[in-house]
C-alpha cells in the first residue's frame, strides 16, 4: 500500500491545471493600473541587497549575525498568521527590552490580548471548555556567550501585582506556549488567560530557572502587603521580571474580582477574596498539585499540538 | 520588476501556482480569485522577489498566506467552521484536463481528491506542496516557515489518514 499510495498521490495531484489566458492577462492589467510595476525593474534593489550582504558578511561575526524576530515575525514561525497580525495592531505591546542575567540574555519582545477567534489562528480548549480570551507574550533568550541554542530551560510566566506568584502565574492560568530557536536565539510564544483586567495593578513577564518545568518559588520576592513582586537577590540562578505596560483603561475590576474568586475556588480556599488579611501572610497554595497536574495535561495538548484550528 | 519581468514570472510558474491554488481551495472560482491575488501581492512586493533566486516558494507562500487570511476572516464574519461548500465538491475533477484517463482511474483520481479535501489544512498544504508541487520537505520547511521535522510528521500523519480513507473507500491493498 505504500508505494502503491505514492504512486496514487503523484498521479492524481499533479500540477496540470491551467488558468485562464484571460486570467493573466487581466493580473498584468490590474498590476498597471495600480502601477505596482517598476518601468526599469528592480535591479538598483538587487544591487543593494548585494552590498548589505557582503557588508554583513565583513563587520559580523558569526554568533552575533542575526537581529531578533518581531513578535509578529515568532508568530509567523509558528504558522498563526493572525496572531502574526495582532501584534502589528494598536493593541500590540511593543517593547523590546533587554536584560541580562548570568549566561542568558533575555529579550521582552511584546505581548498582545483580547478575544482569542479575534488575535490567533488556534482555538484552545481545557476539558471541553473553550478559553477565548487570552494573552499572548513573546521573549528572546540567546546565550551571553554567543553559543546557539537550541532550547531553554526556563519558565517563562506573567505575573501579576497583588497577586501571589506561586499562585497566580502561568501554570495556573491556563497557559502554555510554543516555542523554536532559530539563527541560534530561542523563541517562547506565551499564552494564558487574558490578564488585561488587571491592569490597573501592574504586570510582569517574569523569566526565571524552572523548578523541574514548573514555578520557582524561589525566584521572586513577594510582598504580601505590598503586593509587590520583585528579583529575589539572593536566588542562584535567573529571575528577570520585565513590566508589561498594558494601558490602565483596559483594566476591569469586576472582571478581575471574579476571575480571582474562581481561582480561589479552584485552590480549594473558597473565598471571595484573594486578598490576605492583615497578619495573615500568603496563604498555602494547598492544591497546587492540582494546579500543576492540569498545566500538566494542557502542556501535553500544546506539545501534541491537539489544538483546533478555527476553518 | 517590470511588465516583461512580470509577465515571464506568471509563464514560469503560472501553471504551478494555479494547481496548487485549485487544490487548496477545491473550487476553481476560489482558485482564480487566490491566484490573481497572490499575483498581484508579488507585483506590490516586487522588491523582495527577486526572480532569480525562489520565486515559486515566495509566490506558495504568499498564496498560503492569503488563504489563511481570508479562511479566517470568512470564519469570523460568517462564524461558519467550514468555507468550502458541498456545492463545490467535483469541481476539481470536472474541470480536470484529463479527459482522455479511463473511467476507473477517474474514479481513482476522484478518490484521492476527496480523501485530500478531508485532511486538516495543517497537513493538507504540505501533502499538496509535495505531491503537487514536487516540492521536498526542506522546501517546504522554508517556504511555510515551519521546522523539517514538523514537515516530516504532518506529511506522516497525512499519509496515515489517506491510506485509512482510501482503504475505507475500498482502494487499499
Amino acid at each position: 500500500m505504500e508505494d502503491k499510495l505514492e504512486k496514487m498521490l503523484k498521479t492524481a495531484l499533479s500540477a496540470d491545471f491551467l488558468p485562464e489566458k484571460s486570467i493573466n492577462d487581466e493580473i498584468l492589467e490590474r498590476a498597471k493600473e495600480k502601477s505596482i510595476m517598476s518601468k526599469t525593474g528592480n535591479k538598483k534593489v538587487k544591487i543593494a541587497i548585494i552590498a548589505c550582504a557582503a557588508a554583513a558578511v565583513c563587520t559580523l561575526t558569526a554568533a552575533a549575525a542575526y537581529r531578533l524576530l518581531s513578535p509578529s515575525e515568532a508568530a509567523e514561525r509558528v504558522d498563526n498568521p493572525a496572531l502574526s497580525q495582532a501584534f502589528e495592531g494598536e493593541n500590540a505591546v511593543l517593547t523590546g527590552e533587554t536584560r541580562t542575567d548570568g549566561e542568558y540574555s533575555v529579550t521582552f519582545l511584546g505581548a498582545v490580548s483580547g478575544k482569542n477567534s479575534n488575535i490567533s489562528d488556534n482555538l484552545y480548549f481545557l476539558n471541553g471548555e473553550l478559553l477565548d480570551e487570552r494573552t499572548y507574550a513573546v521573549v528572546a533568550i540567546s546565550r551571553t556567550d554567543g553559543k546557539p541554542m537550541e532550547d531553554a530551560p526556563l519558565f517563562v510566566s506573567p505575573y501579576i501585582k497583588g497577586l501571589d506568584p506561586l499562585k497566580y502565574n502561568i501554570a495556573t492560568m491556563k497557559g502554555g506556549y510554543r516555542g523554536f530557536a532559530e539563527n541560534g536565539v530561542v523563541y517562547r510564544i506565551i499564552s494564558c488567560d487574558n490578564i488585561e483586567m488587571f491592569a490597573d495593578r501592574g504586570l510582569y513577564i517574569g523569566v526565571s530557572d524552572a523548578d523541574g518545568v514548573f514555578f520557582n518559588r524561589d525566584a521572586y520576592n513577594y510582598n504580601a502587603e505590598t503586593g509587590e513582586i520583585t528579583e529575589n537577590p539572593d536566588f542562584d540562578g535567573v529571575n528577570l521580571l520585565f513590566d508589561l505596560p498594558i494601558d490602565v483603561s483596559k483594566a476591569d475590576p469586576d472582571a478581575a474580582a471574579e476571575y480571582i474568586n474562581k481561582m480561589e475556588i479552584f485552590f480549594g480556599g473558597g473565598t471571595d477574596s484573594e486578598e490576605p488579611s492583615e497578619g495573615e501572610g500568603v496563604p498555602e497554595p494547598e492544591v497546587t498539585a492540582e494546579a500543576v497536574s492540569e498545566f500538566h495535561e494542557w502542556e501535553q495538548v500544546e506539545e501534541s499540538a491537539v489544538y483546533v484550528k478555527a476553518e | 520588476m517590470n511588465r516583461a519581468e512580470f509577465s515571464e514570472l506568471i509563464e514560469a510558474c503560472g501553471k504551478d501556482i494555479y494547481s496548487f491554488c485549485v487544490y487548496l481551495t477545491q473550487s476553481r472560482d476560489e482558485a482564480d480569485e487566490l491566484y490573481q491575488d497572490t499575483f498581484l501581492t508579488a507585483a506590490e512586493n516586487s522588491r523582495k522577489l527577486d526572480i532569480s533566486q525562489n520565486p515559486k516558494g515566495w509566490l506558495i507562500s504568499s498564496a498560503v498566506k492569503l488563504w489563511t487570511n481570508k479562511k479566517r476572516k470568512f470564519a469570523r464574519r460568517m462564524r461558519l467552521a467550514l468555507s468550502v461548500s458541498e456545492e463545490n465538491s467535483g469541481n476539481i475533477s470536472d474541470t480536470s484536463p484529463c479527459p482522455e484517463d479511463g473511467y476507473i482511474e477517474r474514479e481513482e483520481r476522484q478518490a484521492i481528491i476527496t480523501a485530500v479535501r478531508r485532511l486538516p489544512e495543517k497537513q493538507r498544504i504540505p501533502i499538496l506542496l509535495y505531491y503537487t508541487e514536487e516540492m521536498s520537505v526542506t522546501e517546504i520547511s522554508q517556504t511555510l516557515g515551519i521546522p523539517e521535522g514538523t514537515v516530516k510528521s504532518r506529511l506522516s500523519e497525512a499519509r496515515k489518514k489517506l491510506r485509512k480513507f482510501l482503504e475505507a473507500d475500498g482502494y487499499g491493498g
